[in-house]
């Protein structure tokens, strides 16, 4: 056996050397020919943020590449970022997480000078902008917005008060169902108990939160956890009302594939929404090119694009015409500005630990 | 005692066949032995011991910081929810491997010793479900046990039920289900495999002593087939005691068990050490259980 091999390399091996030379080859013709002129704007995001629709024009109008990488959990993008050392240049992240990120002393203010387009943006968004700044200074730029909220079945419930007690209600026991996240339900839960800042809650508050959490879990039909395990739940009958974190992807989901008559309640206690936006990371190598790209993620033609492609919330209201008209009747995705209850922003919480054991602990008492 | 003393009488032929394959120089076992120990190493030793190290460091803010201290470790006893949900996951992997072998054993001896046709084929029967992805088959149990499933609309065309059973599904009952299933074809294939070590002669030895069916199974067979019962026992249990999915996905509200707990402390609330310190509590008792059944089937019997 090994006199054989000896001998000679088998053709297969012959083959597989040179085409393993040739694409390393390649990769550094590649590097050295087109690196010296254009610039380069490395992006790490969710799936559907950096999109070759509007990729591609970006590239050929400011003459450079863009490198997407893409994360598939927020836990995965944190560490990328965190292990990354300037080979990103911005990331896509909930405007939650954002005080994290900054505490780990991985992103710079951005200059507001260069994202003009933030004019563009709903009334709304330019006035609340608590939640992006810290020290006054501004660390994020929007792309898309949404709600956790509840989506229900119409032909089974009728139209629902707009209220977040639906899930409490004795009368939908094992019919409906929550997220399996904690930080969420303990928002909702505050919102729902009338207090002033869900995510600065006292002990006492806190208490009184763990309390209805229990009660929920246990009008609870299942604990959802994701956009496929909320539309499974509705679909199949198994719940009649669910929250999830992509309503608007619900609705359209199940009016047009399982073509159900659906609602969402919007919360006269006050709804509970997520923005998606971009940060700026230390070290990044082209920072002027991350921000023109945060600019012109604002511009009218991606919004449209991004709301055609997604269909969440647009933070400018230059989107209305691509979104659906009956996803907007009931979310106000087109314009937040049409919304008439509070509006509270997903903000870091006074300790993230402590809500996750609340939570926990609501699993596990009967 | 009987099968130790037949055990010595059948050593000598197996020692030959030992022989034949013993490597020549000593430098030469060791070289050979480089490779998966480089690969034990990276992939296996030093994960564990970073993972080790992390459950002594502490959370602070929204960083993760190597100050050394027991804290996340006397969580799991002064915190009132994690010894509780421990026992009822333990007692939910004692269950699933206690069923597992209940429902593997007799087919397991049902496909070694009873069937002559189709037996190979009846054992790929058996495989085929390891074929399919893990959470694929989650998905097929919810199509089974929920409201609209497959036995619910089976009742319902039966007559036997009036409105859809809610209770099949979104409980620790569907974990214990969907559990079993995912263990018994590991349970199985240890138990076969003991089974079928057993020589014919010895069968036959008892057979001609004067031993029926029933004594046979109970002298000869079940002792003799007791490495592979603990080993694919171990194997059940490892499995349930750690598993997460299964209760997150067909738990439901009442579902929670420990390795809910031990993923909760990663994702969102990002504290590594606690969710380290309780993997560990959990990956020792894993090795506590390994070891004394190792133990206990190594002092059983030998037949190789």
């Amino acid at each position: 056996m090994s006199r054989s091999r000896k001998k000679g390399l088998p053709f297969i091996k012959i083959v597989a050397i040179l085409i393993a030379c040739t694409a390393i080859a390649s990769i550094t013709a590649g590097c050295s020919g087109g690196g010296s002129a254009k610039k380069t704007l490395n992006i790490l995001c969710f799936q559907g943020y950096a999109d070759d629709t509007w990729v591609k024009p970006f590239e050929k109008q400011y003459n450079c590449t863009v490198n997407v990488t893409y994360a598939g959990t927020v836990e995965e993008m944190y560490t990328k970022a965190k292990a990354g050392g300037g080979q990103y240049d911005i990331l896509s992240t909930d405007c939650g997480s954002v005080q994290r990120y900054y505490e780990a002393g991985l992103i710079q203010p951005l200059d507001m000078g260069q994202i003009p387009n933030t004019s563009k943006l709903s009334q709304f968004f330019q006035k609340n902008a608590d939640y992006k700044t810290i020290d006054g200074k501004v660390y994020h730029s929007p792309i898309v917005w949404g709600s956790n909220n509840v989506v229900y079945n119409k032909d089974k419930l009728g139209t629902l008060p707009d209220s977040w007690s639906v899930l409490w209600d004795p009368k939908y026991k094992g019919e409906v169902s929550v997220t399996d996240e904690a930080n969420n339900n303990v928002v909702t839960t505050a919102i729902y108990l009338g207090f002033k800042d869900p995510y600065n809650l006292t002990t006492d508050q806190l208490n009184q939160v763990k309390a209805k959490l229990i009660a929920l879990k246990n009008n609870c039909r299942e604990l959802t956890n994701g956009f496929d395990s909320e539309k499974n739940a509705l679909s199949t009958g198994e719940t009649l009302a669910s929250v999830s974190g992509y309503d608007s992807g619900l609705i359209l989901y199940l009016k047009n594939t399982a073509k159900m008559n659906v609602g969402r309640i919007m919360p006269k206690e006050g709804i509970y929404i997520w923005i998606d936006g971009w940060v700026l990371l230390k070290g990044a190598k082209s920072p002027d090119l991350a921000q023109d790209y945060m600019n012109y993620i604002l511009s009218d033609e991606v919004q449209i694009d991004l709301a055609k492609s997604l269909s969440f919330g647009a933070v400018t209201p230059a989107a209305k015409s691509a979104l659906d008209p009956y996803v907007c009747s009931l979310t106000d995705y087109d314009n937040i500005d049409n919304i008439k209850v509070p509006i509270f922003i997903m903000k870091n919480p006074e300790n993230v630990d402590l809500r996750t054991q609340i939570w926990n602990d609501a699993k596990a008492a009967s | 005692m009987m099968s130790k003393n037949t055990q010595a009488d059948r050593n000598p032929p197996a020692d030959k066949t030992a022989g034949q394959t013993k490597p020549r120089g000593k430098g030469k076992k060791y070289l050979v032995g480089l490779p998966i120990t480089v690969w034990l190493v990276l992939i296996i030793i030093v994960p564990i011991l970073i993972m080790f190290a992390t459950s002594f460091y502490k959370k602070v803010g929204s960083n993760i910081e190597p100050i050394f201290n027991f804290g996340n470790y006397a969580k799991f006893f002064t915190d009132s929810i994690y010894i509780p949900i421990f026992f009822k996951t333990l007692l939910l992997a004692l269950a699933v491997s206690i069923s597992s072998i209940v429902l593997g054993y007799p087919l397991a001896y049902l496909v070694s010793r009873k069937v002559k046709r189709f037996r190979n084929q009846l054992y790929m029967l058996i495989l085929v479900p390891l074929w399919v992805s893990y959470l694929v088959r989650i998905v097929a149990w919810r199509a089974i046990l929920g409201r609209g499933g497959v036995l619910n609309t089976l009742l319902l065309d039966l007559h036997l039920i009036k409105e859809p059973i809610s209770l099949f599904i979104y409980n620790p009952f569907a974990i214990f289900i969907v559990l079993t299933h995912i263990s018994l074809p590991f349970v199985f294939i240890s138990i076969f495999t003991s089974l079928e070590k057993i020589p014919k002669n010895l069968i036959n030895a008892a057979a001609d002593l004067g031993a029926n069916g029933p004594r046979t199974l109970k002298e000869i067979i079940i002792p003799l087939s007791m490495p592979g019962v603990l080993s694919g026992f171990t194997m059940a249990f490892v499995t349930a005691l750690g598993d997460y999915i299964i209760p997150q996905q067909l738990g439901g509200p009442n579902g929670l068990m420990f390795g809910n707990l031990i993923v909760s402390q990663f994702g969102y609330a990002y504290n590594w050490p606690l969710g380290a310190a309780l993997g560990f509590i959990m990956f020792g008792i894993a090795v506590l259980i390994l070891t004394l059944s190792n133990k206990a089937s190594a002092s059983e019997g030998y037949l190789e």
